[in-house]
């Protein structure tokens, strides 16, 4: 316990007292599920908003205990903090708005979905930035995101009352379906463009099924996926190693440019010393007489 | 000349029923891995290619029958007869390898004789020997197991040398397969370069007896 709240600023203590601890949680009374209401203090401390501290979010009724119910009904919305102005640009949060307003989840559930249900206000730390080695890293986080929702059938439950088929189910076209999702996000099929932080999430129907458009030199995972790290990696080793020097093979898109170009003088030349004796043979063949 | 044609029974099989039928699978599966591989590795480029989908199930399908083939081949020539001729004698090697590159540039535009002919002993000539005792127990090999390691990319190193292992695993099986399609190209060539222009490949066809060699 006192291990835990030092990672806290005095005014959170006072909260981590109870939400500090792993098991606080209660029964929700509309779906009966068991709902946490535990925070992680230390992972809080490593997110995007380890300096804010939780009355900067959560309204005063908080203070006190028992909470005050208008306090609870309080929606929280990051762009509440995060609109019009642009201390992060990077973040691009405008433009997430505009994809979210329209995006799959949005539209079929405007008012059970929101940023939160995907992003854990006390969690969220940006990735975008990841250097090179820790694609895989990125990869892992983003798709947790939805793998929370989409491998977990009692949330969708509880959002929608049905329930979805499994994701191996819907994804047995692809091949190694699990080495796939290690590597490549769930966003990189499910968002139609090649911007990043994409958050128009399409319906099924839209969702990329083409091996090629990725499997290719000009894949889209180079518009996505690696964009910073191929920015990173041309900065330090020139556009040409760029690639060489990338940290996962896929196919068709990790080609070398100058490797395939020596493949082709190397068969080319291998043909042409060939057809050359094979002339010189035949000539000599003929002024012999054969 | 001591190598007739096979219809006659006696003397030893320098190419048995078997082994002519791996030939053709080998040959086969080689093609059309090199064919799909190629769809693979230019996948999305503007000439006209197997789509890549049907390129990834052919190559995995002809990958495994090239190496249950190879498995055969290789079982069969470590214990059976078919390995002596893999067999090189280390001592004036050399000599006879130059020997035989002489032929190729020079005696063979002179049309004279072949300066190894087939024996049961030996049905390769110097160079065909130690090219194929590479081809065959090297390359062929390294060729399959980083291959294999795609099935099982858990199983290939995390790291090597600080590049990721896939990466390094997929590209030795691009250069390997690079190689081995040169290769092919010289082994089809050369394969005209018999007797007669057609020798070879009736033998690999029919089959070619030697007589037994006296000691
Ligand atoms: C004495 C223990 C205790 C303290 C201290 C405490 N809480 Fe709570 N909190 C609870 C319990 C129990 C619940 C669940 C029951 C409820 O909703 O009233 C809860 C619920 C909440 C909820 C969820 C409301 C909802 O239903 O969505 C938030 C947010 C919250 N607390 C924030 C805070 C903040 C911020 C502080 C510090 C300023 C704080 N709490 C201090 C016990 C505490
Ligand atoms: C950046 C704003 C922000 C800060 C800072 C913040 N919270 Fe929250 N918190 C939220 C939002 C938004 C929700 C609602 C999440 C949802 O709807 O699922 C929430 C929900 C909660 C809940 C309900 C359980 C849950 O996860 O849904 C508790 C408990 C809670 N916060 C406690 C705290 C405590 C304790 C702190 C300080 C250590 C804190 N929060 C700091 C934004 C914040
Ligand atoms: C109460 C206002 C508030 C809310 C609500 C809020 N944030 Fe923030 N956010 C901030 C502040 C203040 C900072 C700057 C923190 C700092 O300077 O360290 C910040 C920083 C950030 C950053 C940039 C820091 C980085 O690591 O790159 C991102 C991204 C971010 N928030 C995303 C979100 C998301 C996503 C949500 C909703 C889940 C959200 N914020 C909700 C106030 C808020
Ligand atoms: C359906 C789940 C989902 C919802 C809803 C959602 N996001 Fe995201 N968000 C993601 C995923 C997945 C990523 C990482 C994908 C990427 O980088 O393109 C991400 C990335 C981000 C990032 C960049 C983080 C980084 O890597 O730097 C920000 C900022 C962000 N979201 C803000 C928001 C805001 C604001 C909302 C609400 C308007 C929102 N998100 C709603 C799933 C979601
Ligand atoms: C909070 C839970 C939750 C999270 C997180 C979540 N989803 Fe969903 N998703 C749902 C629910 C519920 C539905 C069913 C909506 C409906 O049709 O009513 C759905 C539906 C979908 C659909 C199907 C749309 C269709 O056409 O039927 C896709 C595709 C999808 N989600 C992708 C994603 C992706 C990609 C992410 C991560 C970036 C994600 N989801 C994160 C809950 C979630
Ligand atoms: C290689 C591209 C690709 C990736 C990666 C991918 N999906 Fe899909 N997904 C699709 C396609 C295409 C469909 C449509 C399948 C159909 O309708 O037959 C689909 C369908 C879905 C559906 C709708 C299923 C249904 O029929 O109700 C959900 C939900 C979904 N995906 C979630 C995810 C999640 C979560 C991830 C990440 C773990 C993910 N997808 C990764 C291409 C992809
Ligand atoms: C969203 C991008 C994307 C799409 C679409 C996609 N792939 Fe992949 N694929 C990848 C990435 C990234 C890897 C690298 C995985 C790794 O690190 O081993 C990969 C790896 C593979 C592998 C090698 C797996 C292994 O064992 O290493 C095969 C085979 C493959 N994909 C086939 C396909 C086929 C067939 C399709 C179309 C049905 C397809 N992929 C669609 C991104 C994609």
């Amino acid at each position: 316990m006192l291990l835990l709240t030092g990672y806290a600023r005095a005014e959170d203590r006072a909260c981590l007292r109870c939400h500090g601890m792993k098991s606080m949680a209660i029964q929700d009374p509309v779906t009966g599920g068991i709902r946490s209401l535990a925070i992680d203090a230390a992972a809080m401390a490593a997110s995007s908003h380890a300096k804010l501290n939780c009355l900067r979010c959560h309204g005063p009724g908080f203070e006190v205990y028992p909470h005050f119910e208008e306090a609870k009904r309080e929606a929280l919305h990051c762009l509440e903090c995060h609109k019009g102005n642009d201390k992060f640009p990077y973040a691009l949060f405008e433009s997430i708005e505009k994809g979210f307003d329209r995006s799959i989840h949005a539209q079929a559930l405007p008012d059970r979905f929101s940023c939160a249900s995907c992003h854990d206000p006390h969690l969220f730390h940006g990735l975008s930035r990841t250097p090179v080695a820790d694609v895989p890293a990125q990869v892992h986080q983003d798709n947790q995101i939805c793998l929370n929702c989409h491998r977990n059938n009692e949330r969708i439950k509880e959002l929608t009352g049905r329930i979805l088929p499994t994701l191996k189910n819907t994804h047995a076209w692809l091949p190694d379906v699990e080495r796939h999702w290690q590597a490549v996000r769930c966003v990189e099929c499910h968002t139609g463009s090649r911007r990043p932080l994409d958050h128009f999430i399409l319906g099924k129907s839209f969702a990329l099924r083409d091996c090629v458009s990725c499997h290719s030199r000009n894949s889209v995972l180079l518009g996505k996926l690696y964009l910073y790290q191929n920015a990173e990696n041309r900065q330090k080793a020139g556009f040409v190693n760029a690639l060489v020097m990338n940290n996962a093979y896929i196919i068709g898109m990790t080609r070398n440019v100058w490797l395939d170009w020596a493949g082709f003088a190397l068969l080319a030349l291998t043909a042409f010393t060939l057809l050359g004796h094979g002339l010189a043979r035949w000539l000599m063949a003929r002024k012999r007489g054969h | 000349m001591n190598t007739h044609p096979s219809f006659s029974s006696g003397g030893i099989e320098l190419y048995p029923l078997w082994l002519r039928i791996w030939h053709w699978c080998n040959a086969l599966s080689f093609l059309m891995l090199i064919l799909t591989g190629v769809s693979l590795h230019f996948a999305g480029a503007a000439i006209p290619l197997i789509p890549f989908n049907t390129a990834r199930i052919l190559h995995n399908i002809f990958g495994i029958f090239m190496t249950l083939a190879y498995l055969v081949y290789a079982l069969a020539t470590v214990l059976g007869r078919n390995g002596i001729h893999y067999r090189p004698q280390w001592r004036g090697l050399l000599g006879r390898l130059l020997c035989q590159a002489k032929f190729y540039g020079v005696g063979i535009f002179r049309d004279e004789p072949h300066p190894f002919p087939s024996t049961a002993r030996c049905k390769f000539n110097p160079l065909q020997q130690i090219t194929y005792l590479g081809v065959m127990f090297a390359g062929v090999p390294l060729l399959i197991v980083s291959g294999l390691m795609f099935f099982w990319p858990e199983l290939a190193p995390a790291q090597f040398l600080g590049m990721d292992g896939l990466w390094v695993v997929a590209v030795s099986h691009y250069l390997f397969g690079l190689l081995l399609t040169a290769f092919m190209l010289g082994h089809l060539y050369l394969a005209t370069a018999g007797e007669t222009l057609s020798g070879e490949f009736r033998k690999m066809i029919f089959g070619a007896r030697v007589e037994e060699e006296k000691q």
